[in-house]
């Protein structure tokens, strides 16, 4: 999830670097004096959840949480991230100072992108439109990871090694069960609508985050299939993970203090 | 109730034990050593989680990127380099999805016997060593101690001692990969230091603007 130093192509560390930047000058000048304890907790809470290698098997798979994020924080989730990953970088040699750019465009702009596909649904007064959106954005998200997954599994099949293949396919139907329960507890009304919504919001910003980094390293010269398929199935059980987390956090929020969310701009 | 918040928090746990069975390669991060030892270089590459990186191709070059050469590792992420140059040797192995491996070995770490390196002292000893016949005897001192060693022994010492020392050189790339408790506690520390001063600063900007 993080690139580290000298894997990516300057063009791409350039773009990053400048992506970045415009997207944190953005979100500073939106940002005002009363949301930066916010903005503060919730970067103290990414660097921690990024560190800790939760014992999930795929140790790369450490949570992440940048649905979690863009949902609380919205465009201020630029700088809490880049204070986060910098930080990271220079405390325990995650990811690097060069590739800080790319790699707070690579979690931050899936965390801008849940941001405006997921809040609205959290806050909406018309619950009946925010399921309907819910139920068909479920539908396009399911089949596309389930489509990916699969066509990324025959990718496997050719390169002819067996233990990922059944490590790509435990994770795939993992990923569906998950998804799958997901939408069951929705339905009995375990949880509500808002909380579906941090669910979906917590997987999607995951599977924009690999995405994302395949296409930086596939633009840095990678073939674009190896990259994908590395870094998207690697990525599958981290997003079942993260939407059940991201949902119960939600729900909590919603129930408990709903202000921490409505409170964005 | 079927679906009720109990099985919820049990799915979470035994989906996490599940999939805490399987182990993969695309772990986190890339750790990966060299120690030069003589004329070769061992190295190791692997991931932080202790898989190690098989069968993997690793190029050498020099500080100005021309290639020396290459090698691989083997089924332990272990790989052998003979230097021939008196240069820096920079090592690279790309682990794919973004991980990769760079080992630097720097000239001095190597023997100067090498191409490159100051000679002016070696052939000489070797040439007293040889002329003894694989035996070495320091009588010079003083108090007329003799100390002999021939030349198995000699070698079987240095053996010895390399190993060690090259435990020991591996027991310190782990200490260094360590992650403790401190650096996380000042980490957080850190961030809250920068946006608190930020608040502030940024509190005071705000208000003298206003006023």
């Amino acid at each position: 999830m993080h690139i580290v130093d000298g894997a990516l192509s300057n063009p791409v560390l350039i773009g990053g670097g400048a992506i970045a930047a415009a997207g944190v000058a953005y979100s500073l000048k939106k940002l005002e004096p009363e949301d930066l304890p916010r903005v503060g907790v919730l970067s103290a809470v990414f660097f921690v959840v990024s560190l800790i290698h939760v014992p999930l098997g795929f140790s790369s798979v450490h949570l992440i949480l940048n649905g979690l994020l863009g949902i609380i924080l919205g465009w201020t989730a630029f700088p809490a991230l880049v204070v986060a990953l910098l930080l990271q970088a220079v405390f325990f040699g995650f990811g690097g100072l060069t590739v800080l750019g790319v790699n707070t465009v690579n979690i931050a702009f899936p965390a801008v992108m849940v941001f405006f596909i997921c809040r609205w649904g959290i806050t909406a007064q018309q619950q009946n439109l925010a399921k309907l959106v819910a139920d068909m954005l479920f539908a396009i998200f399911f089949l596309l990871s389930i489509w990916a997954g699969v066509s990324l599994y025959d990718a496997y099949q050719v390169e002819g090694a067996t233990w990922r293949v059944s490590v790509n396919s435990i994770s795939l139907a993992l990923f569906a069960l998950v998804m799958i329960y997901g939408y069951v507890l929705y339905r009995r009304k375990t949880l509500s609508v808002a909380g579906f919504w941090g669910f979906l919001g917590g997987s999607l910003s995951i599977f924009f985050t690999a995405v994302m980094v395949a296409i930086s390293l596939a633009l840095s010269g990678d073939e674009f299939a190896k990259a994908a398929e590395f870094v998207i199935v690697a990525h599958f059980p981290i997003m079942a993970v993260e939407g059940i987390l991201t949902a119960a956090t939600i729900q909590l929020i919603t129930k408990v203090k709903p202000e921490l969310i409505n409170a964005v701009r | 109730m079927l679906f009720g918040k109990l099985k919820f928090a049990t799915l979470l746990f035994v989906s996490s034990l599940v999939l805490g069975f399987y182990s993969n390669a695309w772990a986190h991060k890339v750790i990966s050593a060299a120690y030069p030892d003589g004329d070769l270089i061992e190295g190791e590459i692997g991931f932080s989680n202790g898989d190690m990186a098989k069968n993997l191709l690793v190029e050498v070059f020099d500080s100005e990127d021309n290639k020396l050469g290459e090698t691989t590792t083997d089924e332990e992420g272990f790989f052998v380099f003979t230097a021939t140059k008196k240069v820096d040797h920079i090592f690279r192995a790309n682990l794919s999805a973004g991980h990769v491996a760079t080992l630097t070995v720097t000239a001095d770490e190597l023997p100067d016997d090498l191409e490159g390196g100051s000679v002016a002292s070696t052939p000489s000893s070797q040439e007293a060593v040889s002329s003894e016949e694989g035996v070495v005897t320091q009588s010079n001192l003083s108090d007329t101690k003799l100390v002999m060693i021939d030349q198995a022994g000699l070698e079987k010492l240095v053996s010895k001692t390399s190993k060690e020392v090259r435990s020991l050189r591996k027991e310190l790339a782990q200490y260094k990969e360590e992650r403790r408790m401190q650096d996380i506690l000042g980490g957080i520390g850190y961030i809250l230091g920068i946006f608190g001063i930020a608040s502030f600063l940024l509190g005071r900007f705000k208000t003298t603007k206003g006023v």
